[in-house]
């Protein structure tokens, strides 16, 4: 599944132009790719997704329908996400760190007390981090050298 | 329905729409300076868990109030220097942020569930109460919710009659423009986002002050997003969030049952 979504992002025309209308909207009208069709699109497979996972956690994992099926797993997804740097291979690690973090969190819960709580603590501080720490990957902290820029004025 | 009643489910609706209220004004001068924040449901968790457990320590209800605010100061800061710093994704970034909120209350507030704190009680206005049909629906409530009377008021004066409220809205329509104007606009965002801030903790303050005096895991139960699809509704404007808030109020007393003090209105009305 992953790799088909890998295949499909990097070596598929669609792919392609979805990529490109991520990255820019305006480039992508210009370049004659139909935008409005391809977020449709887009939201429509997105949501084909994650309504299979929810499938697969209801009918293989639980077995059962509950009120409580879904115990913040959306949010989950965002942060493995965005760890991943919303690439289609990271996304298999990432989404197995989590993992870990939660079923970490539960075991933690019953052998020392600590709340469940804690895992979504973590994952939103885990989410900031990413998003303040996404700036340096563009920018690169550089200091600036007294006397020269002295210099320079 | 008898008219107690309906006097009964009213009052009991103006309590239950003023968290909603405050988080709404709060989201709307936080948009109005250019920045969303979706981090409106953690921020009031988290309130009313610092407004919780400052009143419970030190037994005053401003101290708690004025703990919630700041507590939603804190929060929105982190929001704001992620966005505006490290020029984050704020849709992300206020996902994060309620993720955190709510986590951090919950995980803080295991120990105190079920515990009960003063707050604010009820009291009556002088003369105003013993108006006929709107004294018992307005003018019975206990302090906040006559704050919450003069909140949109003071948002609006604020916005659409001072310099800096003009700065602000300047500052979130177009950027560069406030800054040939001489005005800075980062700073003015900044000041958006952690004065909106300061309005949700005070929603979220109100919760475990006023509403329940008790405190529970989930008490803010998606009155946060409630409170960001009412600035949508009320389409940025103070005096709109009001009547968005009194058509969506009706519908909460009736549906959430966490109150503890619930008068004569059953749970399932309409």
């Amino acid at each position: 599944m992953g790799a088909a979504y890998a295949v499909f992002l990097s070596r598929t025309r669609l792919g392609f132009e979805l990529t490109a209308c991520g990255e820019g909207e305006r480039v992508a009208r210009y370049a004659a790719m139909p935008y409005a069709m391809l977020v449709a699109l887009v939201l429509g497979v997105g949501g084909g997704v994650a309504g299979m996972a929810g499938c697969i956690e209801a009918s293989a994992t639980l077995g059962r329908l509950q009120p409580t099926i879904m115990v913040g797993y959306g949010y989950t997804a965002i942060t493995v996400a965005w760890l991943a740097r919303l690439k289609p291979w990271p996304i298999a690690f990432t989404a197995y760190l989590l993992a870990a973090l939660r079923v970490g969190v539960e075991v933690m819960q019953l052998e020392l007390q600590i709340p469940a709580a804690f895992a979504p603590i973590l994952e939103g501080a885990i989410l900031l981090c990413v998003l303040a720490a996404q700036f340096f990957l563009g920018y690169s902290v550089r200091l600036r050298d007294p006397a020269r820029a002295g210099a320079e004025s | 329905m008898s008219p107690e009643l309906i006097i009964a489910l009213l009052a009991a609706a103006v309590q239950a729409g003023t968290p909603i209220l405050f988080a709404t004004l709060g989201e709307i001068l936080s948009e109005k300076g250019g920045v969303m924040n979706l981090g409106v449901e953690g921020v009031m968790a988290l309130a009313a868990f610092a407004a919780f457990i400052v009143c419970h320590v030190t037994g005053s209800a401003w101290l708690g109030l004025l703990a919630g605010g700041l507590c939603g100061v804190l929060l929105c800061a982190v929001h704001s220097v992620v966005c505006q710093v490290f020029l984050g994704n704020q849709v992300v970034s206020g996902l994060a942020l309620t993720l955190f909120g709510t986590g951090l209350s919950n995980f803080l507030g295991t120990p105190f569930v079920g515990q009960n704190t003063g707050g604010f009680r009820a009291l009556a206005v002088p003369g105003l109460a013993d108006l006929p049909f709107l004294g018992p629906v307005l003018f019975r409530q206990d302090a906040m919710v006559y704050l919450c009377y003069c909140a949109p008021v003071a948002v609006w004066f604020f916005l659409n009659r001072t310099s800096l409220g003009l700065g602000l809205r300047a500052a979130g329509e177009m950027p560069a423009a406030a800054a040939a104007a001489g005005l800075r606009p980062q700073r003015l965002r900044a000041l958006g986002v952690l004065a909106g801030g300061f309005l949700c903790g005070l929603g979220g303050a109100y919760l475990s002050l006023a509403h329940t005096h008790l405190w529970t895991t989930g008490l803010s139960g998606g009155r946060g997003w409630v409170a960001v699809a009412l600035v949508i509704f009320a389409f940025w404007r103070p005096g709109r969030a009001v009547l968005a808030r009194c058509s969506s109020a009706g519908s909460w007393p009736s549906s959430c049952g966490s109150r503890p003090r619930a008068p004569t209105c059953p749970r399932r009305c309409c």
